[in-house]
């Protein structure tokens, strides 16, 4: 069995110890067409939620879409508001990457297609009331095996922004959360975004971005990449939330 | 198959133990790299398998300080998704006073329209030109990121804005007859740097008002100045908040309104910021363009009802 990152994390602003979540960023997977078709088999050992990466472009991105769907189901069982729009923790998850209302439609365009080749796997645990979990073919080490046995991968990634950015596909997210079409009407993005931005390039958020991913955003945006990169992933986290895009 | 392993709550308070101690992001809008801890399981049979390795980052219970309590809404500040990534959650309380069917639908109301322009808002003011106000480079203007919204409970995250509202920066400046000894990041120094500030405040005012959005309670209290990080030449980027009140239009009376609120708000802070009121209405016409004269006009009009109502009492 190959090597599996796995992180597991608990989240802020839900019930302390409500849950667990189980995230693995894996490269090159060579057998989507079968872990898609357990999905729709409705296999419960495939309820997983399985993101395309080239959807998404940070660890946030990821996060807001686990926190969403987990205010649902958590938050919902104790009386509050709350509830799920699909079946399960994990196809909301997929649902709440959606910057609109279209389930089925979300679940084409951010979940696992047949030509998926980067992966990102997460597995929720929802503790019961005592805190504990339910049954320990959630627990870390399970769903570990359960990946590492039945996706085959290449490499097993960190689940960093780095190591998403380096497999996503800035040109689909911008198409999905319609970005590109806005900015070109003010001209190419790069430049629209460069132009004006003196003002905004020594803001804290720039100097705190030691993360050497900047190189990598110069690249692809030009001069000022950083900037855009933010504004997109500000955009894509408010379009979500929002279900703004028509 | 897994050999010595830490029990989870042990790895909880080691993660929990190691992030606490990180001091905090400041004024990022963008999240910063997330910390983790690295957790070796050796495997207990040989052949040795590469070891898997288990990251864990958690935060269970945030620190959540309340910073303000205003009529409509309670302020606090807290984290997101990260323990090292400040937010700001502005809540609604439901009111006693209201009959709860309305109360929910008017805080869900005021929730989603607020979260949906400061969304919309991001946007074009991220792709509008107008992003650097003024000749010196510098201090652009925006609205907070939207990080998540729970309607039904009243609850917006957004991004925390490390700075002062200019209702403090005039405060500071204003009521202080002597200088500061140690004057806060944000608040200008000099009077021609005052004055500076207020036309840059009448050209991000502009910039809202030319996406169409209308604020709908335009005071001293809703424009922030975000403190320059240290070291950094230039200044502060302005922020607009507070937009429960706003609305989209285009339409020349609603903005000289905005201006109007904005006016008695700038009179009845201190005497002497009905002057300074007039270079924010300069900056203003300069940011409008053509429109600017337009808006202006109604707004004489809007001071003229304003005062034929208070004089008829
Ligand atoms: N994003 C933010 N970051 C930091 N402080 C904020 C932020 N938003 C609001 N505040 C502070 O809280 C005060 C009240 O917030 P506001 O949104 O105006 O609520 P209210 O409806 O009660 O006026 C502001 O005047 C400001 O001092
Ligand atoms: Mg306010």
């Amino acid at each position: 069995m190959a090597a599996l990152n796995l992180t597991t994390l608990n989240l802020p602003h839900l019930p302390p110890n409500s849950h667990n979540v189980h995230i693995a960023v894996l490269k090159e997977i060579r057998n989507a067409e079968h872990l898609r078709s357990q999905l729709l088999a409705g296999n419960d050992d495939y309820e997983y939620a399985f993101i395309d990466a080239s959807n998404i472009i940070s660890t946030k991105h990821i996060l807001v879409a686990v926190f969403k769907a987990l205010r649902g189901v958590v938050e919902g069982s104790d009386g509050g508001p709350g509830g799920l729009r699909t079946r399960n923790v994990h196809s909301e998850i997929v649902f709440s990457l959606s910057p609109n209302n279209n389930i089925s439609e979300s679940f084409t365009r951010f979940g696992i297609v047949d030509k998926t080749r980067n992966l990102i796997a997460i597995k929720v645990e929802v503790l019961t009331a005592d805190r504990t979990t339910p049954t320990t073919s959630l627990s870390a080490d399970a769903v570990r095996q359960f990946l590492a046995t039945t996706v085959e991968f290449g490499e097993s990634l960190p689940f960093t922004d780095e190591a998403l950015y380096g497999v996503s596909d800035l040109e689909t997210v911008q198409q999905r959360y319609k970005y590109l079409a806005i900015n070109k009407e003010v001209g190419v993005v790069g430049k629209a975004g460069i132009k004006g931005r003196q003002g905004k390039k020594k803001s804290a958020d720039v100097a705190q971005n030691t993360s050497g991913i900047g190189d990598a955003q110069k690249q692809k945006w030009g001069e000022g990449g950083e900037d855009i990169q933010k504004d997109l992933e500000v955009w894509v986290i408010g379009a979500m939330v929002m279900k703004i895009v028509g | 198959m897994v050999g010595s392993c830490m029990t989870f709550s042990d790895l909880e308070i080691l993660a929990a133990l190691s992030i606490r101690s990180l001091p905090w992001g400041g004024g990022n809008l963008m999240f910063p790299t997330l910390k983790y801890v690295y957790l070796l399981h050796t495997p207990s049979s040989p052949p040795p398998p590469a070891p898997p390795i288990t990251i864990t980052m958690s935060d269970p219970t945030p620190i959540k300080t309340l910073i303000k309590q205003g009529a409509e809404a309670h302020l606090y500040r807290t984290t997101f998704l990260t323990p090292s990534h400040p937010a700001l959650l502005k809540h609604r309380p439901s009111k006693a006073y209201r009959h709860p069917i309305l109360d929910a639908r008017l805080t869900k109301h005021r929730c989603l329209s607020e979260a949906r322009l400061l969304v919309r808002m991001r946007r074009e003011l991220d792709r509008s030109r107008i992003i650097s106000v003024g000749e010196r480079g510098g201090g652009g203007v925006t609205v907070p990121a939207v990080y998540f919204v729970d309607e039904a409970r009243g609850e917006i995250y957004m991004e925390w804005i490390t700075g002062q509202t200019l209702r403090e920066v005039l405060d500071q400046a204003l009521l202080h007859t002597t200088p500061l000894t140690s004057s806060p990041p944000a608040c200008p120094s000099t009077q021609q740097d005052l004055l500076y500030l207020m036309t840059r405040i009448g050209s991000a005012i502009a910039a809202m008002h030319a996406v169409h959005v209308i604020h709908g309670d335009l005071t001293t209290s809703n424009i922030m100045i975000r403190a320059p990080p240290p070291g950094a030449p230039g200044d502060g980027e302005l922020v607009l908040i507070d937009f429960g009140l706003g609305a989209v239009s285009a339409s020349d009376e609603d903005m000289a309104v905005d201006l109007y609120v904005l006016e008695r708000a700038f009179i009845s802070t201190h005497p002497r910021a009905e002057e300074m009121f007039k270079e924010v209405l300069v900056g203003y016409e300069k940011g409008m363009g053509k429109k600017g004269a337009q808006v202006m006009r109604r707004l004489a009009e809007v001071r003229f009802r304003g005062r034929k109502r208070s004089m008829l009492g």
